[in-house]
């Protein structure tokens, strides 16, 4: 009897038991995949055998265990005919797995209505289609998509994409060509590290960043010899054998592009510094893709000189020195002034009272200088400035009186300058320190460049 | 014989104290003289018969047999005997000693033979039914009462005793509140008691009152500090639950009567019990939380839904994977938070009763101390307790006695709920990132002593929640009463008993700056938290009573009772807090910014009153009348209110009742029926509740401030009509027992009707005040309570089993407004006519759109928190939309969930074999519907906090099948709201408790007895519910049972202990 009753007991109890674990599987079961980690779903897809060893030996295996990621993993068959050039180089082949492995979950669904640019481990960026991963210019189709792991998503892919490297490599390759020595030329030591950089990547582009994408126009020689012909005039400098760093930005900066014009380039696109540019598909010589864009090797490059050397504004607002105290300055508000500021000094009760604007982007040639200075309050009653240049004695053009109510711009005079860089220009009030004379107003001073 | 006239010395200064000075001092000289009794002139008849042991057939000797007081006799050798009785229909008495075994109806037969079990006498002495002012045997009980014996209770834990009574009476849902040590278990007998008033049943102990109230509450979030946790189970004989008849305590008794019976000297040899026991606590079953390595991506896809780009995410500090950078071994962790905060703990109790005396004094006294402590580190209970219960025979016509209790306890503990997350450390320990670690590394990577601040998620560290949190309580009681009694003669009496209540609880808590989140307070940040309060109560309570009993003839019993009760109260509670003090050093409210701080204060004074009769008649011991009524008045009732009568200018409640059994079994045609009992009973009582605030009949103004003048608002509208709730109580049962008790059964059928019950009326905007208290509903509880008693081996081994169910529907029958809706930890209850209260209230779904076609062909929008329409997407949860408007907005919410069970009760082993006694306690609930607010948090994705693995089954993937939504900051579309993804099935079956001993042999001469034993609490839980554990009560109150706010929870434990007995 008593057995009987132990017999019961036992059974509740191991109901008990087997029911105070049920109740959490019965909520967590998950899809098998789903308690899997992607080295683990990736391992029990036998036709990904090839994909799982190369991670191994990689190394990134131990990465992909925890993190969030998406894997395209290429089948076996499409990894049969890797070359050796990969699999025998640790890095490379590190690079090259790293090229099948994006950061984070990337799903099909996702992609299908705009591409979606995914981080991939190597840092490069690639590109997932509804139904392609696309590195650079190498697409993959998906056998199977969107498979679900515990810490990101699996995709089994029909081919494999090789790294690709990037502009700055390529320009670092091409050390032959003038551009290549031109862009790696441009370092510069920092006075308190102590450090060489290069300043192209600071001012112009940095085209190392995978993020990013460019396209960069290399010139042959004989190119790139008439362009620097073209450009040196107007860069002038008191250095005389050195490459002065305006002449080399000059010459760099309108080669970089922010987009990646793989093909169909544009007739005319604009550069990082918005300089229109003239692509003639017939005058590039090699296309070199590479993972943060394309590099064209060009015989010719066709650009207008007045995009150039353009026109230069200074607003009258941004002076650089004031001769007296600021007291009297006043930067007002107007709705027609441009940049909706200008310049007003009055009651300053000082003689020759002058604002000095520096223009260091001042091409070596010769500019015609305007103003737009609009008395706008009547007040005071007489009003003559003068521009003088590079010091305030040396006054080319005069006294002029600026007119009531006059949003025209007014010519002033030309100027030429000598070295690139080197212009000053000082607004000057008349030498009276009769406040009804010595008014200065400003809101743009502009130079136009002569072209001869 | 000096120490008697030391008795009788403390006796006279002690009637003194009663004023019975007078009349006792008279009486001391009287001599005792025993006079034949007068009623022996009925002994008509002479009844011979055998009795013989059930089990072996063995003639039983020296067995006494009784006609009331009037005829007795022993069983001699052969079990024979004789006894003269007035007739042959009347009932006899079977007794071992002075404990009665059972009562036998005659049934006109004058020879009998009598078979007693092992069971029945084992079980001497234990058929006495405790009621309010007398004792009776049980099948001679009217009303619906149910006892629990509680003398081999003492194998259990001692932190609070509910645990021994839970699940041991149908119809008494006892929930324990929590895992926190003392915190007890909120009672409802039979059903909801009220809505807004007091919902819990009056508690009595050795006939005085026990204040159980919570007043303001306790400033430790999720803490309920619990009277009866002063009580060592050790020290209670018996509890009685009045399930229908408590009308005797008029405007207490709606809610039913405990009556708790505290031990006292059972005979007069000196006795000395000593008890401890040392237990172990064991550490909950881990809830399934991510680990690190699961964490880390559903971060990094959190960040991303944050809007933050994959470059952005992967440059997050966390998520760095390079060794040498600042930080990476704080970040790159895998920490179990659950086991930083639960651990397994340890337990001792010692316990010291001593009783005794003569027949002029006997006295039971009881020393205990207990020191125990729960599976959250750092949380724990200490008590010190005495108790000191004696009776004097003071003179053969006067006796007195007292008991007196003192309890000291300090509780440590942590803050729990919804509103403290960012300090709950169990909160803490599920959603901290597992990547993180509890102290700091250095760049190295070599582990600091110092704690880790909360993290840039905003998350405390919850290890230093247990380290550097304070939270105590400390409170003490002295709960005492003296009693005298003056029997003029046989029939007429005198009784009065007075006592004390002096109660004081004190609470402090500190919330360090270092591992907590900041919070906004609405001046400033606040770094650290200073609360503390103190509620002291001073209360008296008098019962005097005048008694008359009497039997006309031999078979018509007649009795009477005529009393007046006063009970006085005071309280006064003061509370503060305190922030921002200049370092975690300073944890006293002084310290804190002065124009930060924060007071409060209450104090109340409230008076009851009662006059009460009880009458009770019974003929031949087969039908039984039992009439009582109360007159209560109380400082709480508006002088206009509508019930009632006037008295002194004042409303008095009036609260009859009328109760009667027929006892089937005893009647002479049924001498041939082989069952043992067989009674029929009824009742009708009205009980009131007079559970509600003080000075609501009074307008009162509170202090305000508006644009720095100080001045006096309004803040009620006074209501001179508030009065009692009224509750009425029917109740038809049925006992049953087979021959010799093998089988009893009992089952009950009632309904009480809760009329006048008080509700907030809403009020309109105009008014300036919310609500206005109002005796303006009704409810109605129905329900069926079945007991079930089988004794199913006496052999050797001896087995008995037990079984009480209840089952109960509530329903609202009336209120003065359309609904209530009720907030609970962002979901909600609602209460409507027609339905139970405090039913859940939220949105019901049908899974999830598994592809962005599903969402945009239903085509369903809902509201964000800024109140932009969006339309639902694949991953969303799919939400019904009830009114078919295409929004799904409030109107959409229906009722999801009914906290109420279907089922509530326990069953109960009881085995004993040669030296060992085994005992198993089950309790269960079945068909209750629970708010699973801590999965609504771990289930939500959508913030950084960590979460349940299931969410690993969150939809990803258009076409995922499944059932766990996507994951999206912010929550946008609303997917965690509350729905019937929350709203669980909390039915469970417990092991409560399942106890072994050993009894020792010893010789006996000095050492009377050694019992050691293994006790486990607890040990087994059947449940499917996805939490710690499916019991929890935070709340007294009728909203927001079957709420699971992340109170600590209930754990496994299991003691080794031993008795000796000299």
């Amino acid at each position: 009897m008593i057995k009987k009753y132990k017999n019961h007991l036992l059974i509740i109890i191991f109901i008990g038991l087997s029911a105070c674990s049920d109740q959490w599987e019965e909520h967590n079961n998950a899809a098998q995949d789903l308690n899997n980690n992607l080295v683990q779903l990736i391992r029990s897809d036998a036709d990904l055998s090839t994909f799982a060893d190369l991670l191994v030996e990689s190394g990134l295996d131990k990465q992909l265990s925890s993190g969030s990621y998406t894997v395209w993993a290429p089948t076996n068959a499409a990894l049969a005919d890797l070359p050796s050039s990969i699999t025998g180089d640790e890095e490379a082949l590190k690079l090259f797995v790293g090229n099948h492995i994006g950061y984070q979950e990337n799903l099909s669904y996702q992609a299908d209505e705009e591409p979606v640019r995914v981080k991939m481990m190597n840092g490069k960026v690639s590109v997932l289609r509804e139904n392609s991963i696309t590195s650079v210019d190498e697409s993959a189709s998906f056998e199977y998509a969107d498979r679900l792991a515990k810490n990101g998503v699996l995709y089994k892919v029909d081919t494999y994409m090789v790294p690709k490297k990037n502009i700055w490599e390529v320009l670092q390759e091409e050390s032959d060509n003038p551009i290549s020595q031109l862009v790696m030329n441009m370092t510069m030591t920092d006075e308190l590290t102590m450090e060489k950089y290069n300043y192209f990547q600071y001012d112009v582009a940095d085209l190392s960043n995978e993020d990013s994408t460019y396209t960069f126009i290399m010139l042959d020689d004989a190119a790139y010899e008439t362009f620097q012909m073209e450009m040196e005039p107007y860069f002038k400098d008191t250095l005389p054998d050195e490459m002065s760093m305006p002449l080399s930005l000059g010459l760099t900066k309108d080669l970089v592009f922010t987009t990646s014009y793989y093909e169909d380039v544009p007739d005319t696109i604009l550069s990082v510094d918005s300089v229109r540019v003239a692509f003639h598909p017939e005058n590039v010589v090699r296309q070199i893709n590479a993972s943060n864009g394309v590099v064209y090797m060009m015989n010719d490059f066709d650009y207008k000189l007045s995009d150039k050397i353009p026109a230069i504004k200074i607003e009258g607002e941004y002076f650089d020195a004031i001769s007296g105290s600021s007291g009297p300055v006043n930067i007002r508000a107007r709705s027609w002034a441009s940049n909706e500021r200008d310049l007003l000094v009055y009651n300053h009760s000082t003689p020759s009272y002058h604002v000095t604007y520096n223009v260091p982007q001042a091409h070596s040639t010769k500019y015609k200088i305007y103003w737009l200075a609009n008395n706008d309050n009547y007040w005071p009653r007489n009003n003559w400035q003068s521009i003088a240049i590079d010091s305030v004695s040396n006054l080319p053009y005069g006294n002029k009186m600026v007119e009531f109510n006059n949003l025209e711009e007014v010519f002033i005079g030309e100027h030429e300058v000598q070295n690139y860089g080197q212009l000053k220009l000082i607004l000057k009030a008349e030498s009276t320190s009769n406040n009804d004379w010595n008014t200065l107003v400003l809101d743009y001073l502009k130079l136009v460049p002569v072209f001869e | 014989m000096k120490l008697k006239n030391i008795y009788k010395i403390c006796a006279a200064a002690l009637a003194i104290q009663l004023g019975f000075a007078g009349g006792m001092m008279a009486q001391e000289v009287e001599e005792v003289k025993v006079l034949p009794n007068s009623k022996s002139i009925y002994l008509e008849e002479v009844l011979t018969g055998k009795i013989v042991s059930k089990r072996t057939g063995i003639p039983l000797e020296g067995i006494g047999l009784s006609y009331k007081d009037i005829s007795a006799s022993f069983s001699n050798s052969e079990g024979a005997f004789k006894l003269t009785v007035p007739s042959y229909s009347t009932t006899i008495v079977v007794s071992l000693g002075d404990d009665v075994v059972k009562e036998i109806p005659l049934k006109g037969r004058s020879d009998i033979e009598i078979a007693l079990s092992d069971f029945e006498l084992r079980q001497a002495g234990k058929g006495l039914v405790q009621l309010p002012y007398e004792e009776r045997l049980s099948h001679q009980v009217t009303g619906a009462v149910s006892t629990v014996d509680l003398t081999d209770a003492w194998k259990g834990k001692a932190n609070s005793p509910e645990t021994a009574f839970q699940g041991e009476a149908a119809g008494v849902n006892m929930i324990r509140r929590a895992g926190t040590l003392g915190m007890g278990a909120n009672t409802f007998i039979r059903g909801l008691g009220s809505l807004n008033a007091n919902a819990k049943p009056l508690v009595v102990v050795d006939g005085m009152i026990y204040d159980m109230n919570e007043y303001e509450g306790s400033v430790i979030n999720g803490f309920t500090s619990n009277p009866l946790s002063f009580i060592d189970v050790k020290d209670i004989d018996k509890v009685t639950y009045l399930k229908d008849g408590g009308s005797i305590y008029g405007t207490k008794g709606a809610n039913g009567v405990v009556l708790i019976t505290t031990s006292r000297a059972k005979d007069l040899t000196t006795r000395i019990d000593f008890y401890t026991y040392g237990g172990v606590n064991a550490q909950n079953k881990n809830l399934p939380v991510m680990e690190a390595d699961e964490f880390r991506p559903y971060f990094s896809e959190m960040l991303r839904s944050k809007g933050l780009t994959t470059n952005e995410a992967l440059s997050h500090r966390y998520l760095n994977e390079i060794p040498d950078t600042l930080g990476y071994y704080n970040y790159h962790n895998n920490t179990n938070w659950q086991d930083q905060v639960m651990r397994t703990s340890y337990d001792q109790n010692y316990f010291v009763k001593v009783s005794g005396g003569d027949n002029i004094a006997s006295y039971a006294l009881s020393i205990g101390h207990l020191k125990s402590r729960s599976v959250v580190e750092g949380e724990g209970f200490s008590r010190s307790n005495v108790r000191f219960n004696a009776d004097f025979q003071v003179t053969e016509k006067f006796t007195a006695g007292t008991n007196m209790a003192f309890s000291y306890a300090v509780t440590d503990l942590y803050q729990y709920g919804s509103e403290v997350n960012n300090i709950s450390p169990l909160y803490l320990g599920m959603v901290k990132s597992p990547f993180l670690a509890p102290n700091i590394f250095s760049e190295e990577g070599i582990v600091s002593p110092n704690l880790s601040d909360s993290d840039s998620l905003g998350i405390s560290n919850p290890r230093s929640i247990i380290e550097n949190t304070q939270a105590q309580n400390r409170r003490f009681r002295f709960f005492g009463s003296f009693n005298g009694k003056y029997q003029f003669n046989d029939h007429f009496s005198l009784q009065s008993l007075f006592g004390l209540t002096i109660d004081q609880n004190r609470e402090s808590f500190f919330v360090p700056d270092l591992g907590v989140e900041e919070e906004n307070g609405s001046n400033t940040i606040i770094k650290n938290k200073i609360g503390g309060q103190v509620q002291r109560l001073f209360s008296t309570y008098s019962d005097t009573r005048f008694d008359y009993n009497n039997t006309f003839g031999y078979a018509h019993n007649f009795d009477l009772g005529l009393g007046f009760r006063f009970n006085s109260n005071k309280l006064e509670e003061d509370r503060g807090y305190s922030f921002n003090s200049g370092t975690d050093d300073f944890i006293t409210l002084g310290s804190g910014v002065v124009s930060l701080n924060q007071a409060y204060g209450n104090t109340g004074e409230w008076i009851w009153m009662s006059y009460y009769a009880d009458a009770s008649y019974n003929y031949l011991n087969k039908y039984f009348v039992d009439v009582n009524v109360a007159v209560d008045g109380s400082s709480r009732f508006g002088r206009e209110a509508k019930d009632g009568i006037s008295l002194f200018n004042h409303k008095f409640g009036v609260f009859p009742s009328i109760s009667g059994a027929w006892l089937i079994s005893s009647e002479d045609f049924m001498a041939s029926n082989p069952l043992d009992l067989i009674k029929l009973r009824l009742s009708y009582s009205q009980t009131g509740n007079d559970g509600f605030g003080n000075y609501n009949q009074y307008q009162l103004y509170r202090g305000s401030n508006v644009m720095a003048v100080q001045g006096l608002v309004r803040s009620n509208i006074a209501n001179d009509q508030i009065q009692w709730e009224t509750n009425s109580k029917v109740n038809a049962g049925i006992d049953l027992a087979t021959a010799n008790s093998t089988l009893g059964f009992s089952i009950d059928v009632y309904q009480n009707t809760i009329s006048n019950m008080l509700t907030y009326q809403p009020l309109k905007t105009m008014v300036g005040l919310d609500y206005y208290l109002t005796n303006g509903g009704e409810m109605v509880n129905r329900g069926i309570d079945l007991g079930i008693s089988a004794k199913v081996l006496d052999r050797d081994v001896k087995l008995d089993i037990g079984l009480q169910v209840g089952t109960y529907t509530n329903e609202v029958k009336k209120l003065p407004y359309d609904e209530r809706i009720t907030p609970i930890a962002g979901g909600e209850v609602i209460t409507i006519t027609g339905e139970s209260a405090a039913m859940f209230y939220g949105f019901e779904t049908d899974g999830i759109y598994s592809t962005s076609e599903e969402a945009t062909s239903e085509g369903l929008v809902t509201y964000t928190e800024s109140g932009n329409l969006i339309p639902f997407q694949a991953g969303d949860v799919k939400f019904i939309d009830q009114n078919n408007d295409g929004v799904i907005d409030e109107s959409d919410k229906t009722i999801i969930g009914n906290p109420n069970p279907d089922f509530y009760g326990g069953f109960t082993a009881h085995a004993t074999y040669k030296r060992f006694t085994f005992d198993a306690a089950f309790s269960f609930s079945y068909g209750n519907d629970v708010y699973n607010y801590l999965r609504q948090q771990m289930e939500s994705m959508s913030s950084y906090e960590n979460q349940f693995l299931s969410v690993r089954n969150r939809w990803r993937a258009e076409g995922q099948e499944t059932d766990m939504p996507r994951l999206a900051y912010g929550d946008p579309a609303g997917n965690s709201r509350f729905s019937d993804r929350w709203v669980e099935d909390g039915s469970y079956l417990r092991l409560k408790t399942l106890n072994i001993s050993y009894d020792i042999p010893v010789n006996g001469s000095i050492i009377k007895n050694v019992n050691v034993y293994a006790a486990g609490q607890n040990l087994l839980t059947i449940t499917n519910y996805l939490g710690y554990d499916p019991e929890f009560s935070y709340t007294s109150s009728v909203y927001g049972q079957g709420v699971d706010v992340g109170l600590s929870p209930q754990f496994a434990s299991v003691l080794l202990g031993l008795k000796i007995g000299l």
